[in-house]
């Protein structure tokens, strides 16, 4: 007969690692929204949340990107993918990312990277432009993130997001004028 | 139509390491030459290999049909080692995705995934290139070897739009690791068993269960020039052959679709001048080429 006892004893022993594991990440996400804060005077705030996916045509654009001579063949394959497209149903879909946004600024959240984690915590996957980066553990997960912070389109976009206009800057300047 | 892939790790730079000298440069750009302008391969992906070996083989060898691909950015402490070459009227490449996993202060390389489309068939293709650490960094018996073969086969599930049928999808490389290891047949699910992984289509077919050993049988007449594997290790005590180099192929193209593949055209190449290279103890050389052949199939005949 299923030892269902043992199963369930195993489950609850998953579950508590699981628990322990997504705490931890929970942890570092919490330090480097803390650090980054601190290195921006309070400006910049790095978190993971929902982002809508693009729009379904993104698929082909590395295609028109490279493909210049295209031929008849893949012109055709193309106009496929395009008719495949406007037959999905347009309901948004979204995806896990790591995001940042000027607290000062409405609206201003900016992906960084796709972002997903495993029901029991690790491996977590952190897709960088066309790198994807599997996470194993707590080591493993800081150094990913070290690195996406020091990638440089990355980079460029934290600088972006901190120098953006403040709306009652703008507001002010015009009234002085 | 038919599409050809080799691997070949060409033992020039170990982990980034320029070690060889002109004459051996050179005598590997004559064997890529050879490679793809003779036996006209549309995929060559080359293993411990630098900008600059690259740059050699741009500047010697004949390339105007084909497009190279190559990312030796820094990944931890170490960086990829592998690039390719494709023959551009025949794979059009959409993107390429470098794959690592980070466990500790350790950086894993994965693979490289190299998305293509066949033009005028719209079929995609995703070939994997990897080259994964030696028994020396990472010992036979280390949990990092079993997780090379799982997040191998994350990735591959990655691309496959259902979860119990793999998408068309090619790896190639050197994987310090045989067909029976548990990396490859356990964990990556690659079955010496062509019958079942027709039947479950979540596995995939190694042919090179069947390079293991030497090619042609003992007899007392013949002369010693078979090979034993794909990896020659000049010093073995029990063996010096091991078969660390494959081509591996996604249960889709053992026949459900028109694109099959052409068995008796995959194995390992055994250039008469090469392998006196690699038996030869003063010299760097010691993988052979491996290739690959997948080929449309009218299946009404």
């Amino acid at each position: 007969m299923a030892n269902f006892a043992e199963a369930y004893k195993l489950g609850l022993n998953a579950a508590n690692k699981a628990k322990k594991s997504k705490e931890e990440i929970n942890q570092i996400f919490y330090e480097l929204k803390k650090q980054i804060l601190e290195a921006t005077d309070g400006k910049i705030s790095v978190m993971r949340t929902r982002l809508p996916d693009p729009p379904k045509l993104g698929i082909i654009s590395p295609l028109k990107r490279r493909v210049l001579g295209m031929t008849e063949s893949s012109s055709s394959y193309i106009r496929e993918l395009h008719e495949i497209n406007s037959q999905i149903d347009e309901k948004e879909i979204q995806h896990w990312a790591i995001a940042a946004e000027n607290l000062l600024v409405k609206n201003s959240e900016k992906e960084l990277a796709r972002w997903s984690q495993d029901r029991g915590g690790y491996p977590c996957k952190i897709i960088l432009d066309s790198k994807t980066m599997y996470c194993e553990d707590k080591v493993g997960l800081e150094n990913a993130l070290t690195k996406l912070l020091s990638d440089p389109v990355v980079g460029e976009t934290l600088y972006r997001l901190q120098n953006i206009p403040l709306p009652e800057q703008v507001s002010t300047e015009a009234t002085t004028d | 139509m038919r599409l050809s892939f080799v691997w070949w790790n060409t033992s020039l730079s170990p982990a980034g390491r320029d070690r060889a000298t002109d004459e051996q440069r050179q005598f590997v750009c004559s064997m890529v030459n050879f490679m793809l302008n003779k036996m006209q391969i549309d995929f060559l992906a080359l293993g411990e290999i630098t900008n600059r070996d690259v740059k050699a083989i741009m500047e010697k060898c004949e390339l105007a049909e084909f497009d190279t691909e190559m990312d030796f950015v820094k990944n931890g402490r170490s960086r990829f080692d592998t690039c390719f070459f494709y023959r551009r009227d025949k794979l059009m490449l959409l993107a390429t995705h470098p794959i690592t996993s980070n466990k500790g202060n350790r950086t894993l390389k994965i693979a490289q995934r190299a998305d293509f489309m066949i033009p005028g068939y719209g079929i995609p293709v995703h070939v994997f290139v990897s080259h994964w650490p030696s028994l020396l960094w990472c010992h036979e018996n280390s949990a990092d070897r079993h997780l090379l073969g799982v997040r191998l086969r994350d990735s591959i599930e990655d691309v496959s739009p259902e979860r119990e049928k793999l998408a068309n999808v090619i790896l190639v490389g050197d994987y310090n690791d045989e067909p029976f290891d548990a990396s490859l047949a356990e964990q990556l699910m690659a079955t010496r068993d062509r019958e079942l992984a027709k039947r479950k289509p979540h596995l995939l077919y190694n042919p090179f269960w069947r390079h293991l050993g030497f090619s042609k049988p003992y007899s007392p007449e013949m002369t010693d020039d078979s090979i034993g594997g794909t990896y020659f290790h000049k010093n073995g005590e029990i063996t010096r052959w091991r078969t660390f180099d494959q081509i591996i192929f996604s249960s889709a193209f053992l026949g459900q679709t028109e694109w099959h593949l052409n068995e008796e055209l995959t194995g390992v190449l055994n250039f008469e001048e090469y392998r006196a290279k690699i038996i030869d103890t003063n010299e760097i050389f010691d993988h052979f080429p491996v290739f690959g052949v997948i080929e449309e199939v009218d299946n009404d005949g």
